[in-house]
């Protein structure tokens, strides 16, 4: 069954559209309270869990960036778990950015109404105040996803659809939506879901990597068969690759798992000028 | 009763949803009709347009204004030509040269590059060709943007819709835009014919005296023409003498006035 990914920076009116075609269609739903049990889950403090889904790191905020990435890659992780058992209206967790090519997962990014305000901060707010702190929103979003995934949350190429609600009313949105859900070109079949899988494994064997506070890391899957990309100073290749293997052997539904590695130029270069 | 303007990069299959939006809607479609009558009424080459709107403007071209020019004359033929509405246009900029009428359904098609190289290599093209051809073109397309109207062709805030031609079909395309354009919000009412035909008129007014008087920004309501002008123009002969040509040759124009030393308006074309 399909799944459907919103993405806004009206985070009322995201949540108005989903919860009305999880309604309509009586899919279950997904969104930013899931960050709690994930953050429970993978014993991460909840703020935390919140702050590495809308800043980046900062040493001022006390993140690094191995909590950061390891936050995120939790999330992924758990996001793709949720979203395999399909007929699922998620948003709010940026799945937009790493659900990629599943055919049965419609991606849709609504714009307009003043994005990243919510009703209460508009009313509150002088229009000269309000733009800045929407462009300021908009710098910091772009800051975040091109760090987390490298890619532009506000490309449009990254959906199937955006739709502008300054002119198009909600319903007229969720009528949109839930009749395109119902297309045939949106159930899942055998491959999509295998391709959501391979999402899923990879997602497994990076947070299994992460937790171990491995750096430099690539996961690539296809078919069930894992390639790990990983960079290190040459003395340290076989001790890397061998901990690479060791820790993603135990990951569950692994088949297959080949380890590619890089010379870290830089690096290699700073120890040989000491 | 609306009328839509669809916007695409090349090979991005715009063209085949237009074509099949205005046969389910029953709506006139309009392409390069634009240029031929552009170039009929202003007596400028048809190639001469066609690169207005859509190169870049050159080094020395930013200063002899030529391209503005011809963006005028091309932006008013296309509004009077959609002023009545019921029109689906596939040319270019249409979403930009419109963007003052509020019953304008304004769509964009993407296709992924790959499958937009694809298309290309069809044609005969070699891979390495036909991606550069697109790559190039769609350069173009954003330098032309950014440098007329100071925006990206890929903000979504442009359009209404943008719908990616990869996992849906153009099926599904036509049938979200007819739909939307069904719309009560894009129904041509007696008010936004009115609208129409006054974006047309200050369109028209300004093709007019733009290139004698580029700096000069027009606007119209309800057939009233205001035209804010500096000081030293105003008084120029040449300039009533335009605006007086123009008066007789429109019969539609209630009363124009002419305003000197006021910003122009935001709204002003």
């Amino acid at each position: 069954m399909p799944i459907l990914i919103l993405s806004s920076e009206n985070k009322d009116l995201e949540q108005e559209i989903a919860e009305k075609i999880a309604k309509k269609l009586s899919y279950t739903t997904i969104n930013e309270h899931f960050l709690n049990k994930i953050a429970d889950k993978h014993l991460l403090e909840r703020k935390k869990m919140w702050e590495a889904m809308h800043s980046t790191p900062s040493i001022l905020k006390r993140m690094s960036p191995k909590l950061w990435h390891y936050s995120l890659s939790c999330v992924e992780l758990e996001v793709l778990e949720r979203l395999v058992e399909d007929r699922c209206v998620c948003w709010g967790l940026a799945a937009h950015l790493y659900v990629m090519i599943v055919s049965h997962v419609l991606k849709v990014r609504l714009i307009g109404r003043n994005d990243s305000c919510s009703q209460s901060d508009i009313v509150k707010m002088a229009p000269d105040k309000m733009k800045k702190y929407l462009a300021r929103q908009e710098r910091d979003r772009e800051k975040w996803s091109m760090k987390a995934f490298n890619r532009k949350e506000a490309e449009p190429g990254l959906y199937d659809m955006v739709i502008n609600l300054d002119q198009i009313q909600v319903d007229e949105a969720v009528n949109t939506l839930s009749m395109t859900m119902e297309y045939p070109r949106f159930k899942a079949m055998t491959y999509s879901k295998n391709n959501l899988m391979d999402h899923v494994l990879a997602a497994r064997v990076k947070n299994a990597l992460l937790v171990k506070s491995m750096t430099d890391i690539h996961v690539h899957t296809q078919n069930g068969r894992v390639v790990v990309t990983t960079s290190s100073v040459k003395r340290e290749k076989s001790r890397k690759i061998e901990t690479i293997k060791e820790i993603a052997s135990h990951v569950k539904g692994i088949g297959y798992l080949e380890v590619h590695w890089n010379k870290d130029i830089i690096t290699e270069a700073a120890i040989s000028c000491r | 009763m609306a009328i839509i303007t669809i916007s695409r990069g090349s090979y991005s299959m715009g063209k085949a949803v237009a074509e099949k939006v205005a046969e389910k809607l029953e709506y006139c479609i309009l392409s390069r009709d634009l240029l031929i009558n552009a170039s009929a009424s202003f007596h400028i080459p048809q190639k001469k347009l066609e690169k207005a709107i859509h190169d870049a403007p050159g080094v020395f071209e930013q200063y002899s204004h030529t391209k503005e020019v011809y963006l005028a004359y091309i932006r008013s033929t296309l509004t009077e030509m959609v002023a009545g509405g019921n029109i689906v246009y596939h040319g270019l900029a249409g979403h930009l040269l419109l963007n003052r009428l509020p019953h304008v359904l304004k769509v964009r098609i993407t296709a992924n590059l790959e499958s937009r190289i694809a298309r290309k290599m069809k044609e005969g093209f070699s891979e390495h060709k036909a991606r550069t051809m697109i790559i190039e073109d769609d350069g173009q397309r954003t330098k032309w943007t950014q440098k007329i109207y100071h925006a990206d062709p890929n903000d979504s805030s442009l359009y209404d819709m943008v719908i990616c031609i990869d996992k849906l079909s153009i099926e599904d395309a036509v049938s979200f835009i007819c739909q939307s354009a069904s719309k009560k919000t894009f129904e041509s009412t007696s008010d936004r014919i009115r609208q129409a035909k006054d974006l047309s008129l200050a369109c028209k007014a300004k093709a007019s005296m733009i290139e004698s008087f580029p700096e000069v920004g027009i606007t119209c309501e309800y057939g009233n023409l205001l035209v804010y002008a500096s000081e030293k123009e105003a008084h120029m002969a040449k300039f009533k003498k335009i605006l007086d040509a123009f008066q007789k040759e429109n019969v539609g124009i209630h009363n124009l006035e002419v305003h000197t030393g006021l910003p122009v308006p935001a709204n002003a074309v």
